[in-house]
């Protein structure tokens, strides 16, 4: 049976009335006459003789099949065999109930309001399949269309609001698989605070699909679709060491109420209110305060809004307070006191204490460690250790196996080249098999004002990602006086190279993480200008591997709920609010900003939005539906080649051709 | 319905079908006009007329010898005296001419190209001179008056020839002729006088010379006079691109009223200017034109 996918255009067979009227009313004047001159001619009223009758009736029906080709051709025909008889007589109604749980729901009571809707639909008396869709675990969970409603009772008693990488556009588009594609009526009923943030990119074509969306908003109070009030939150929170034990605490404070609001804000640290302070937050405004307390006593605080308002998951924030314990580091070098050792000790230390953030001392010499490793006496804590002018001396002390067992154990080791005995250092290095490169040599630019330069950074090296525009250009204007030319062994990796493609560093990797870097020029002034240069710590972080960057407040990293990340060998992922600890690693999971945001949709917009442009019967057959696209043949082309073979040929019989113009009668039409 | 002949051999419906415009001439003058027209006077000349009987006394420098010495009788050689008339031909080929009407024969053009054709013989068979100016602004043909069967057969040549394009002559292509005009001359203008009646004075003023005849032959078509029947028709012309969509019924009283004051005007400018005028339809035969003509030159 022919069915059609826009029924609506078949009101265009009015047109068919056209050539009907323009055969009864007008006579067109196609026939043209030549004349050898005008002048005496004068116009005149055409007369309307079709008036009482067509004058051609063979012309006024292909008009008539024409405009019919037409109003098919735009109701887009189908083919379709007959369904089933028994299918036809079995009408299918589906229902699916979307559950929004983002935490914007547990404000406003939106998120008791909505499941005791959802419950009131489990209870009613509809005889429709019903499904469920909301977020279980911070994972998608469906209940598919036709479950017992008693088992969706329980689902529902079992789900909390939560934050989740799965957004509301994945609930969206996962609900529209879920009804079956045979169900005669398709309700999708979408429970929500329709809270802009979450909603505003949200996007479906339901009425394309044949489904038939049904919005209900929840925690907006008597008027369904207004914007929500009476909401502060702690939107930051961050620790900063004063010194002397001392550790402030700092809090930002937003208020998103169109109206003033008096808040008492305190921070809680072990278990007790240690300071509290009143706060006036203005109108859609934000406020910081500040606390300081002992940093000795307590690893962790809570900031936390006293009273009660709309979302309350957003009143308090917690922080650790307890500065991390720093990293250490160390250094050999020759046990004679050499001044150009001592001096680039120097250099490399300030580098290597200045690494932090600014607010924690993130590195820490610890000289007694390195003795102790250079003595083989166990694995002291040393995070990082650096050899400056290596040479003869490290094998006369037998110094390799210490340092093999140190990088083995997943340290972080940096060589500089000495200031002669070249082929003894080279040996100390190759012949322990702790590094494989051969030395040919040192060069020495002839003329100062022509040093060596770095050249440009391989694309997607991890020292490319760091050095990008002005820090990029610093490290290519660094100048190399002189260094060792060596070429690399087996194992060995070259991260810099100057521009005549000669290492300038290289590097191995070892079992547990270890590292090792060999710079072929020392960091003294006579050798580079780079110690002198911004770019110098960050090379010196990078190819050692100490970047610290991704760390927040308190040494932690911050997360917000929902968040996944990976640290090492170990994914986490953020649940729920609070502090956490992963190996070494500091969490901070904190409640989305976005969530406390009181904007909310538009109903128009969200209808727009989830239903899509066009508006067809809900019982439509989906266009890509591939098993039911079979059975629907387009009939389209037909009426289109039929469309335009009544055109040709109606041109074809009204105009007049040539021979008659002088000679004979015209044709009236 | 064409309208019934003199003869047949004038009836334009059949002449359109001759293609030779000299035959069609010898056909129409010879069949019809015989003996209504002055023939080749004999006299001293150098084209050969005829062979007579010697009369006695007459100059022996005319007998034919050849003759004598084969058949042993005395003839003499006449020869056509050279004739002083001139006639000159104007011949209108702009695009209008080319009108023919759904009932009409032939186009009026056609009908002209005969009428010229016939008129040029009966001046050849009288020895006179024929000169020719034809076409339209777009092309133009010349030719200088000369007599001889050479020249007539150039003469019916270039009228068989033109093809009706443009607009009227330019007055350029007029000052031309009335400047080459022989001292003599008579002159038949064929064409349908549809445009540019107000330079007719100027271009024709020739003809208030006494040395001068001048024939003006209209050539309409049948339904130039009464429009076509049609309910409706969206008429264009040949010389312009202007169109205009009308009832022809509803506006045939009109024309006609119109086109008679043009006739009218016509008439009035001929007789200023001294010029013989006469209308003739292409369903009319030709010989309505060639008495118009023999008339004027006081032969018939």
């Amino acid at each position: 049976m022919m069915e059609f996918g826009q029924p609506l255009a078949l009101w265009t067979g009015l047109a068919l009335g056209l050539p009907v009227l323009a055969h009864l009313a007008y006579q067109t004047v196609s026939q043209r006459f030549a004349f050898p001159t005008l002048r005496f001619l004068s116009f005149s009223t055409i007369p309307r003789s079709g008036r009482r009758k067509p004058s051609d009736w063979a012309l006024l029906l292909l008009r008539l099949l024409f405009f019919c080709a037409l109003t098919l051709l735009l109701a887009d025909p189908h083919w379709t065999e007959p369904d089933d008889p028994r299918q036809e007589s079995f009408s299918i109604s589906e229902c699916l109930i979307v559950l929004d749980c983002s935490p914007s729901m547990g404000g406003w009571g939106g998120w008791e309001e909505g499941v005791r809707y959802a419950r009131s639909l489990l209870r009613s008396d509809d005889q429709s399949r019903i499904g469920l869709l909301a977020i279980r675990d911070g994972t998608l969970a469906e209940w598919s269309v036709g479950t017992e409603r008693s088992d969706l009772a329980l689902a529902l008693e079992e789900l909390e609001t939560q934050s989740s990488p799965w957004g509301i556009q994945a609930m969206i588009d996962r609900g529209a698989d879920l009804f079956s594609p045979h169900a005669s009526e398709k309700r999708m009923i979408l429970i929500s605070d329709f809270q802009k943030s979450s909603w505003q990119e949200v996007t479906g074509s339901f009425a394309e699909r044949g489904i038939e969306v049904e919005l209900v908003p929840v925690g907006h109070g008597d008027d369904p679709w207004a914007d929500r009030s009476g909401n502060q939150a702690v939107v930051d929170c961050k620790a900063s060491s004063l010194g002397s034990g001392k550790v402030r605490v700092w809090a930002a404070l937003r208020n998103w109420d169109d109206r003033v609001a008096e808040r008492v804000v305190s921070v809680f640290a072990g278990g007790e209110s240690r300071q509290s302070e009143r706060i006036t937050l203005p109108p859609l405004g934000t406020e910081q305060v500040q606390f300081v307390l002992s940093s000795d006593d307590f690893a962790q605080a809570v900031v936390r809004l006293e009273g009660n308002d709309s979302l309350a998951t957003d009143d308090n924030q917690s922080l650790w307070i307890l500065p991390p314990a720093p990293k250490s580091f160390g250094f050999w070098r020759q046990p004679a006191d050499n001044p150009v050792d001592l001096m680039e000790r120097q250099f490399l230390g300030a580098a290597i204490k200045s690494a932090g953030d600014g607010v924690w001392m993130r590195w820490r010499e610890n000289e007694d460690g390195a003795d102790a490793l250079r003595a083989g006496g166990g694995m002291p804590s040393l995070d990082f250790l650096m050899i400056v002018g290596l040479s003869g001396w490290f094998e006369d002390e037998g110094l390799s196996d210490p340092l093999l067992s140190y990088l083995n154990a997943g340290g972080t080791a940096l060589i500089t080249p000495p200031e002669d005995s070249y082929v003894r250092m080279n040996r100390a290095l190759r012949e322990p098999k702790i590094l494989d490169f051969s030395f040919s040599g040192k060069k020495r630019t002839a003329f100062p004002m022509d040093p060596f330069r770095i050249d440009v950074l391989p694309e997607n090296s991890s020292l490319a990602k760091v050095f990008s525009g002005d820090s990029s250009r610093d490290l290519y204007l660094a100048q190399i006086l002189q260094f060792l030319e060596v070429e690399e062994g087996a194992g060995a990796r070259v991260p810099l190279r100057d521009r005549s493609l000669r290492p300038l560093v290289l590097e191995r990797s070892f079992a547990n993480g270890g590292k090792l870097v060999f710079l072929a020029f020392r960091m003294l002034p006579e050798w580079t200008d780079l110690p002198l240069r911004n770019a110098f710590l960050p090379l010196l972080v990078e190819l050692c591997s100490l970047d610290q960057s991704s760390l927040e407040s308190g040494g932690a990293l911050r997360m917000e709920s929902g968040e996944k990340t990976e640290l090492g060998q170990v994914v986490f992922h953020a649940k729920g609010k609070g502090l956490h600890q992963v190996e070494n690693q500091r969490i901070e999971v904190v409640h989305p900003l976005i969530e406390s945001m009181p904007e909310l949709m538009k109903p128009k917009e969200l209808r727009e939005a989830v239903s899509g442009r066009r508006l067809l019967q809900p019982d439509k057959i989906p266009e890509d539906d591939p098993a039911l696209a079979k059975a629907s043949l387009p009939l389209w082309p037909w009426f289109a080649l039929s469309a335009v073979l009544l055109l040709l040929v109606e041109t074809f019989l009204s105009t007049p051709r040539s021979s008659l113009i002088s000679h004979k009668e015209a044709p009236r039409a | 319905m064409v309208q019934t002949s003199d003869s047949p051999l004038l009836d334009p419906a059949h002449l359109a079908r001759i293609e030779d415009l000299i035959l069609l001439a010898k056909v129409v003058v010879n069949g019809n006009f015989f003996g209504l027209h002055r023939s080749r006077r004999q006299g001293h000349g150098n084209e050969f007329f005829q062979y007579r009987n010697y009369e006695l006394g007459e100059d022996l420098k005319n007998v034919d010898w050849k003759v004598y010495a084969k058949r042993g009788e005395l003839v003499s050689k006449t020869y056509h005296k050279p004739s002083n008339a001139n006639l000159m031909l104007v011949l209108d080929a702009s695009a209008s001419m080319a009108f023919r009407g759904p009932s009409s024969p032939c186009s009026k053009f056609r009908y002209a190209q005969m009428l010229a054709a016939c008129l040029a013989y009966l001046a050849h068979r009288q020895g006179d001179r024929i000169g020719l100016l034809g076409g339209s602004n777009g092309s133009l043909r010349w030719m200088f008056p000369s007599s001889g069967s050479e020249s007539f057969k150039s003469i019916v040549s270039g009228i068989g020839s033109m093809v009706p394009s443009g607009s009227d002559m330019a007055d350029g292509a007029w000052h031309k002729f009335k400047a080459n005009l022989p001292a003599q001359a008579t002159v038949v203008v064929i064409s349908d006088f549809l445009e540019n009646e107000e330079k007719l004075k100027e271009r024709l003023s020739f003809a208030l010379s006494p040395r001068y005849d001048c024939l003006c032959v209209q050539v309409l078509d049948p339904t130039e006079e009464d429009l076509p029947e049609a309910d409706a028709l969206r008429f264009y012309e040949l010389e312009g691109v202007r169109e205009v969509s009308v009832s022809p019924a509803r506006i045939r009283a009109l024309y006609r009223n119109r086109l008679g004051v043009h006739l009218e005007s016509l008439s009035s400018i001929m007789a200023s200017t001294g010029c013989l005028f006469t209308t003739v339809r292409t369903k009319d035969d030709l010989g309505h034109g060639i008495r118009r003509f023999l008339g004027m030159r006081g032969v018939a």
